[in-house]
């Protein structure tokens, strides 16, 4: 239980900190449309004036995505104040699972989508080895949490026939 | 359990990828390390004989303890060998999770914490990364660890209901 409680306190650290980084993220991409003047910087060495709408659109994406994984992460709390109620073989716990599962592959989806569209509109074309093994990691992860719905439902039902037969 | 042979290909192909990583890259570091001058090509911008040895040395490590990783995905693949053939609740796939949390952090323990300390110290010529970057790796590695041993705990809690119900019927 105290692995329990450091690893709820990890991801509620990890959770405030990327919901912080939203904070700023979706405003400031707001504000490149509506009011791209203001920003004072440049972003890859192009002022915000200059950057396409396009371009634009595909950072909207990815943020979508970063969106989603931020959403698995706030599930998973919720599902690790679960498991501290003793609440493990449960119903929410296992549409939980499926849930993050899902939220993953939907971020993945669009921020891997929404990268690779971003590299081809500015004729940015590579083959990374790092982002290959990211996003193979990503998937497995995502796919490891509907495996991990499914075995926990038939945890599930083994426990319901134990308190049937007692 | 489709999605589960789907995941366990996916994860034997992680692990030769990691391999091959490490067969390519540990003998390429060592040749950094002792025949800098045999490397004539630059990294990240920088020519191979000017990188400093205690950086070479930190990226062999890291290199090496692509090991943790490899371990810990074996170990994974061989769990899920024990859900597909229906073995849930058998105390290898505890002991298995368990592993599996603990070379999760001992990787990352070998690896980055001691970049995080050189980068704490001094100035790096390639190794770096921003502040942030290393908080969330550190904070969602060590949180993938710790699932995986708290994982462990409930897949024994589940074996022990399933005696249980083994032993009433």
């Amino acid at each position: 239980m105290k692995r329990l409680s450091l690893l709820k306190d990890l991801s509620q650290i990890l959770f405030v900190l990327s919901l912080l980084s939203m904070f700023f993220l979706v405003p400031f991409w707001l504000l490149t449309f509506v009011m791209p003047q203001t920003i004072p910087f440049k972003i890859n060495g192009e002022t915000v004036t200059n950057i396409p709408l396009t371009t634009k659109l595909f950072f909207g994406i990815i943020i979508g995505g970063i969106a989603f994984f931020i959403y698995a992460l706030y599930i998973f709390k919720e599902t690790l104040v679960l498991f501290r109620k003793k609440k493990i073989f449960d119903m929410a716990v296992i549409k939980n699972f499926k849930l993050i599962g899902r939220c993953i592959s939907a971020g993945f989806v669009l921020t891997a989508g929404g990268s690779m569209l971003l590299s081809l509109s500015r004729n940015y074309i590579s083959i990374d080895f790092n982002f290959i093994i990211e996003s193979i990691f990503i998937i497995c992860l995502g796919l490891f949490f509907f495996v991990l719905g499914e075995v926990f439902q038939m945890a599930k039902n083994i426990k319901e026939e134990n308190d049937l037969t007692v | 359990m489709k999605r589960l042979s789907l995941l366990k290909r996916f994860i034997d192909i992680l692990r030769i990828l990691l391999i091959a990583g490490v067969i390519i890259g540990l003998p390429f570091c060592l040749l950094l390390l002792f025949a800098p001058q045999s490397v004539s090509m630059d990294i990240l911008d920088v020519p191979a004989s000017d990188l400093p040895t205690i950086e070479i040395i930190l990226i062999t490590t890291m290199v090496a303890s692509l090991y943790f990783a490899i371990l810990a995905l074996r170990l994974l693949s061989n769990t899920l060998v024990y859900f597909r053939d229906g073995y849930f609740f058998e105390s290898e796939v505890a002991l298995n999770f368990n592993r599996i949390g603990k070379a999760i952090i001992a990787g990352y323990m070998t690896s980055s914490l001691p970049c995080i300390v050189y980068q704490t110290f001094t100035t790096p010529v390639i190794i770096s990364d921003s502040f942030t970057d290393w908080l969330t790796d550190t904070l969602f590695t060590l949180a993938l660890g710790l699932f995986f041993i708290v994982l462990s705990e409930v897949f024994l809690a589940a074996k022990r209901m399933k005696e249980e119900n083994d032993l009433t019927v």
